[in-house]
C-alpha cells in the first residue's frame, strides 16, 4: 500500500480519478465537482488522481487558487497505458469517439490517503448534503444497484440491472464507499484481478464486451466473487440507495443556485424538462463542461 | 395545426413536466427523510417515530434499532434520537407542504419551473 508522508493521510474523504483525452477534460469536470462537494458537503476533503499531462493542462488553464481549493491532496500516477477507445454522445445529435484512460480506478484502495473513502465519478455531481451520512457507517463497503433516469425509469439498462437474465446484480463504480479493511482491499485486489483477465470474465459471465475496460462490470464480479459467488446479503447501499442518471442524450441549459436545468429526450423530438438540485450522475459530460463556469462560479460564491 | 390539437398537446406538456416534478419532489423528500445514526443509517417513518416514542415513553434509555441495511445499532440515548428523528420529519414534511402547494397552483410548463423565468 502506499506509504504518505506524515500529515499526508486524513480521516476520511473523496478520492476523484481524472486523465483527461483529447475532447474530454476531466480535470474541469473534477475541479466542479470537488467546489460543489466543499460548497454542499459537511465532510469535504478531497483527493484528485491524476498524471502529469491532466495536471499540466490543469494548470495551464486554472490559478493555482482555485486548484488548491478544490482540492486538499493530489496525488500523481502514472497515465493507464491499457486505454481503449469508446464512443461518448453529446445529445442524440452529437457523437464521438476518444480514449477511455479511467481504467486504474480498482487501485484506489492502495492510493487512498483517507481511513474512509467515498470514491465518485467526476460526473456524478454533489449537489445535495446526503453523502454526509455516509460517514462513520458499521459497513466496511457500500455502492448502489438501482439507478433511475430524470424521466424516473428504473431500468434503464434492462435486465433489471443485471449483465443479462440469467447473471449477477450490476452494482455502481459511480459512487462507493470503502474503509480500510480486509473486505475492501479484496474486492479491490478482485477487481485488479478482473481487470487484467477481462476477456475471459467478459465469457464466464457473458456481458457484451463494449469495447473498453467497465469499472462496473469489474466491480460487479469483483463483489460477486468476494461473496463466495453468492448474490445474496452481499453489499449494502449507499444511505441514498439509488443513483438518478442524466443519459448522454440529455442536455444541461442552465446551472443556477445550486440546480440544473436539464431536458431529457427519451424519444427523438421529445423533450421533457427536469430540474435538478439531487445528486446526479450526469453522462453527457460535454454538457456539463459547457456549463462550468457558471458551476465554479455558484460554488465558490 | 388545428388549434385544438394545439392546446391539447401544450395540456400534455404541462401534465409530464408536473408528473415529473412531483416525482423529483418525492424522491428528495425521500432522501431527506435518511438519518445517520451510530454508524446505522435509518429511514424516519411515522411507524419509526412512534416506536420510538414509546420507548421513551417507557423510560428506556437505551435501546438496539433494526436500521435499513439490517444491522443491529445502539442507540445510546433515546430521548436524543427522537428530538433528531423528529427534527428530520418536520423540516423534509413542511418542505414537502411548502414546495407541493407551490406546483398545485402552477398553471403551465414555465410555472412548474419557476426556474426558467428568473
Amino acid at each position: 500500500m502506499t506509504e504518505y508522508p506524515d500529515g499526508f493521510s486524513l480521516p476520511r474523504g473523496y478520492v476523484i480519478y481524472a486523465h483527461n483525452n483529447s475532447n474530454i477534460d476531466y480535470a474541469a469536470l473534477a475541479i466542479c465537482n470537488s467546489l460543489l462537494i466543499k460548497k454542499n458537503l459537511k465532510h469535504n476533503t478531497i483527493a484528485l488522481v491524476t498524471d502529469n499531462a491532466t495536471a499540466q493542462y490543469m494548470e495551464h488553464f486554472y490559478s493555482s487558487k482555485l486548484i488548491r481549493q478544490a482540492f486538499d491532496r493530489i496525488i500523481m500516477v502514472e497515465k493507464p497505458t491499457d486505454e481503449s477507445t469508446r464512443r461518448f454522445h453529446d445529445t442524440r445529435y452529437t457523437m464521438f469517439e476518444d480514449t477511455y484512460n479511467n481504467t486504474n480506478r480498482p487501485n484506489v484502495y492502495d492510493l487512498s490517503p483517507f481511513e474512509e473513502t467515498i470514491l465518485l465519478d467526476s460526473d456524478y455531481l454533489m449537489l445535495d448534503n446526503t453523502m454526509d451520512l455516509a460517514w462513520d457507517s458499521t459497513e466496511d463497503f457500500m455502492c448502489n444497484r438501482k439507478t433511475i433516469d430524470l424521466d424516473h425509469k428504473s431500468n434503464n439498462f434492462g435486465f433489471d440491472n443485471r449483465f443479462n437474465e440469467m447473471s449477477i446484480p450490476l452494482y455502481w463504480a459511480t459512487a462507493v464507499y470503502f474503509r480500510k479493511s480486509e473486505k475492501s482491499r479484496l474486492i479491490f485486489q478482485l477487481m485488479n484481478f478482473v481487470k487484467e483477465n477481462y476477456a475471459y470474465y467478459q465469457y464466464l459471465y457473458r456481458f457484451n464486451h463494449s469495447g473498453y475496460f467497465r469499472n462496473d462490470y469489474a466491480l460487479s464480479i469483483a463483489i460477486h466473487m468476494a461473496n463466495n459467488l453468492m448474490e445474496y446479503g452481499s453489499i449494502s447501499p449507499l444511505p441514498v440507495d439509488h443513483l438518478l442518471f442524466s443519459m448522454e442524450n440529455d442536455e444541461l441549459h442552465r446551472f443556477k443556485d445550486g440546480c440544473c436545468l436539464m431536458t431529457s429526450e427519451p424519444t427523438q423530438g421529445d423533450f421533457h424538462m427536469h430540474s435538478v438540485s439531487r445528486n446526479v450522475h450526469i453522462m453527457n459530460k460535454r454538457a456539463i463542461l459547457r456549463k462550468k463556469d457558471e458551476i465554479i462560479a455558484y460554488a465558490t460564491s | 395545426m388545428d388549434e385544438r390539437l394545439e392546446k391539447a398537446l401544450e395540456f400534455s406538456k404541462y401534465r409530464i413536466a408536473l408528473f415529473n416534478r412531483k416525482e423529483d419532489l418525492k424522491i428528495k423528500v425521500n432522501n431527506m427523510l435518511v438519518h445517520a445514526h451510530n454508524g446505522g443509517i435509518f429511514r424516519v417513518t411515522q411507524e419509526l417515530v412512534t416506536f420510538v416514542k414509546l420507548l421513551v415513553d417507557a423510560n428506556r434509555d437505551r435501546a438496539v434499532l433494526i436500521d435499513e441495511n439490517g444491522n443491529p445499532v445502539e442507540i445510546v440515548n433515546l430521548p436524543d434520537f427522537l428530538d433528531e428523528i423528529l427534527s428530520k420529519y418536520f423540516e423534509a414534511t413542511n418542505y414537502y407542504h411548502s414546495e407541493y402547494t407551490k406546483l398545485r397552483s402552477a398553471r403551465s410548463v414555465n410555472s412548474i419551473y419557476e426556474f426558467v423565468n428568473d
